[in-house]
């Protein structure tokens, strides 16, 4: 090991650290947008726990709503790496499920709450 | 001996960098939040504290909160020394509840009559209407209903004569928000969004910003009329046909007014900005209640912003647009 | 090529795929962070980019993510892309930074590692257009380095054994 080595492993290290701690911005968002294959095909209130399934390449995912983040919690893929991928609710974290083409983002509209028409 | 000494170096200087961030990054303010359904309404709590443990704690007392204004408050099921008793002939009533019905019982000369919780019997009869959506309640058969305020005794104790009966529905939200945030504030959480649909209560901001709060529009379901910035602050808005109803072609919404006995026609909806929720809850409902050149008038002695929506008119407070 | 190298190559080749196969099957963090894996193919391609030079090292590469989709994860699939989009950029930018840096072995198989990763999500991009696989990029990085350190160090001794 000399000293190009010693430069570039802490070089990058600190680079991808100080990008994890700063650039990251996590807004917690209240609203879930499922695509297929790139196209929206729905929109998931965070707010509301809930079961949704939609059609993936493979067959059919079931998406679960809990406590305002949303995971994968059933899919037809040989490895099942899209449910293990866990909950997200920030609008920089995404579920990718390539085998399935589903994506599942965080609609990162910035809004902290809506005032609704109840009362 | 030597070249590993290298390898050791480096990793050390690697893991020294990790353990720092990671402690760097357990002492920043993290948000927590979590749902809860009462008062009729998705209620969300979100608030920033730099230890989790408190977090969870405090949300879990804020349910407890909410359960038990919820419970008070509620005009259908028995609490002991709850509203529904309390409507039912029940001599004793909570002390968190008779503060309740006593900032209620104030409003009503404030609001010239307008806001009137004794208009429980009025109030139930139009519930019912609404549930059914089939027919409108006969004019004849909601005179007869009492809705005296004056037989509202409060002393020691809450007496109702002649069978008046307590709606509390026009504040009882934003009174139990306040109780939130009084709570909050006691045990030093400084920032945090009470979210309990039509009703939002806001603290310390956490981005230069404040917080982003989207009013609905009450034109188009899915859309936002605006997007407040704004902190330490309660929002509240009174209107809307979600909680009403549509019979031969005439929109009825469930704020009823108690002079004309029917519910409120004169905008789509209000919405008033004030540091209390209680007052900004009491102060939507009134406002919604008069007409908007009133309204705009009977502001000005309180320390809040409004904007109305009619159908074809928007009037906001001069103030207002600090918030925008 | 001589028969005793292509030989010689044609067993690194096995021994990569089998490999690249074996460290497939180990369930490290497989599911939780995609992208995150030990990279002990890595090896074999280092290997022969030092004492073969980089043409060699480059076909052996491709060859490697041909036979492991047909074995193991399916030809064309979605994985066989990007392994081939991970493979193609690493071996590249090694060929690359070890003409023109003074990097040791160590040095140039954590170059490999991290654009392993950058490939492999780059191809995520081009394949269903999530830019937002990007934010995985920081964690996959700062475990890149450890591996590649790992695998260049064996690669070394490796290299120092054979000389």
């Amino acid at each position: 090991m000399n000293k190009q080595d010693i430069i570039l492993c802490l070089s990058v290290f600190i680079i991808a650290l100080l990008v994890l701690v700063f650039i990251r911005l996590p807004k917690k968002g209240n609203v879930a947008i499922v695509y297929y294959d790139n196209k929206e095909i729905l929109k998931i209130n965070l707010k509301i726990d809930n079961t949704y399934t939609v059609k993936g390449y493979n067959g059919d995912v079931t998406l679960e709503v809990s406590n305002g983040k949303i995971k994968v919690s059933d899919e037809i893929s040989p490895k099942h790496l899209c449910s293990r991928q866990g909950y997200i609710s920030n609008s920089y974290e995404s579920i990718i499920c390539l085998p399935n083409k589903i994506v599942v983002k965080i609609d990162d509209s910035e809004i902290d709450a809506v005032v609704m028409l109840w009362n | 001996m030597k070249k590993y000494l290298e390898y050791v170096i480096v990793i050390g200087i690697l893991l020294i960098t990790l353990v720092g961030v990671l402690i760097y990054k357990k002492s920043t303010l993290k948000p927590y939040d979590r749902n809860y359904f009462y008062m009729d309404t998705y209620i969300n709590v979100k608030l920033y504290s730099n230890s989790e443990n408190k977090a969870l704690k405090a949300l879990d007392e804020i349910d407890k909160i909410f359960m038990e204004y919820h419970n008070l408050t509620d005009m259908y099921n028995s609490y002991e020394g709850g509203l529904y008793n309390l409507n039912n002939g029940s001599t004793s009533v909570n002390p968190k509840l008779k503060d309740i019905i006593s900032y209620g019982y104030s409003w009503y000369s404030k609001s010239d009559g307008l806001l009137n919780i004794a208009i429980g019997n009025v109030s139930s009869l139009w519930k019912e209407y609404i549930k059914k959506e089939d027919g409108v309640p006969k004019l004849s058969t909601l005179e007869k209903l009492n809705i005296n305020i004056k037989d509202v005794i409060i002393n020691d104790n809450i007496t109702l004569n002649n069978n008046v009966k307590i709606d509390l529905g026009a504040i009882a939200k934003g009174y139990t928000c306040d109780e939130v945030a009084k709570y909050l504030k006691s045990i030093g959480i400084t920032k945090y969004i009470i979210n309990a649909g039509g009703n939002v209560l806001v603290g310390e901001k956490v981005k230069e910003d404040g917080y982003k709060i989207g009013i609905q529009s009450p034109y188009e379901d899915d859309k936002l009329v605006k997007i407040l910035k704004i902190s330490d602050k309660a929002i509240v808005t009174s209107g809307g046909y979600n909680r009403g109803y549509t019979y031969n072609g005439v929109k009825y919404n469930h704020i009823i007014n108690p002079k004309t006995l029917y519910p409120a026609n004169n905008m789509l909806s209000v919405t008033v900005i004030s540091s209390s929720s209680a007052l900004a809850d009491a102060l939507s409902t009134t406002l919604f209640l008069m007409d908007v050149e009133t309204g705009m008038e009977f502001i000005k002695a309180y320390d809040a912003e409004a904007i109305w929506y009619l159908k074809d008119n928007v009037y906001m407070t001069d103030g207002f647009k600090n918030y925008e | 090529m001589e028969l005793r190298k292509f030989t010689r190559l044609s067993m690194l080749l096995a021994l990569s795929v089998v490999l690249n196969i074996v460290e497939n099957m180990i369930p490290l963090f497989n599911g939780t962070v995609p992208g995150v894996k030990l990279g002990i193919a890595n090896i074999v391609i280092l290997f022969v980019l030092d004492q073969y030079g980089f043409r060699d090292a480059f076909f052996l590469s491709l060859t490697r993510v041909l036979l492991v989709s047909i074995l193991y994860s399916g030809l064309f699939s979605v994985s066989f892309f990007l392994s081939l989009g991970g493979a193609v950029l690493s071996i590249v930018a090694m060929g690359i930074f070890i003409k023109i840096t003074k990097l040791s072995t160590i040095g140039i198989s954590v170059i490999g590692s991290l654009f392993h990763s950058l490939g492999q999500i780059i191809m995520v991009c081009f394949m269903i257009g999530e830019a937002n696989a990007f934010f995985y990029l920081p964690i996959i990085i700062l475990f890149a380095i450890p591996t590649g350190i790992l695998t260049g160090v064996l690669t070394s001794e490796l290299i120092k054994y054979f000389n």
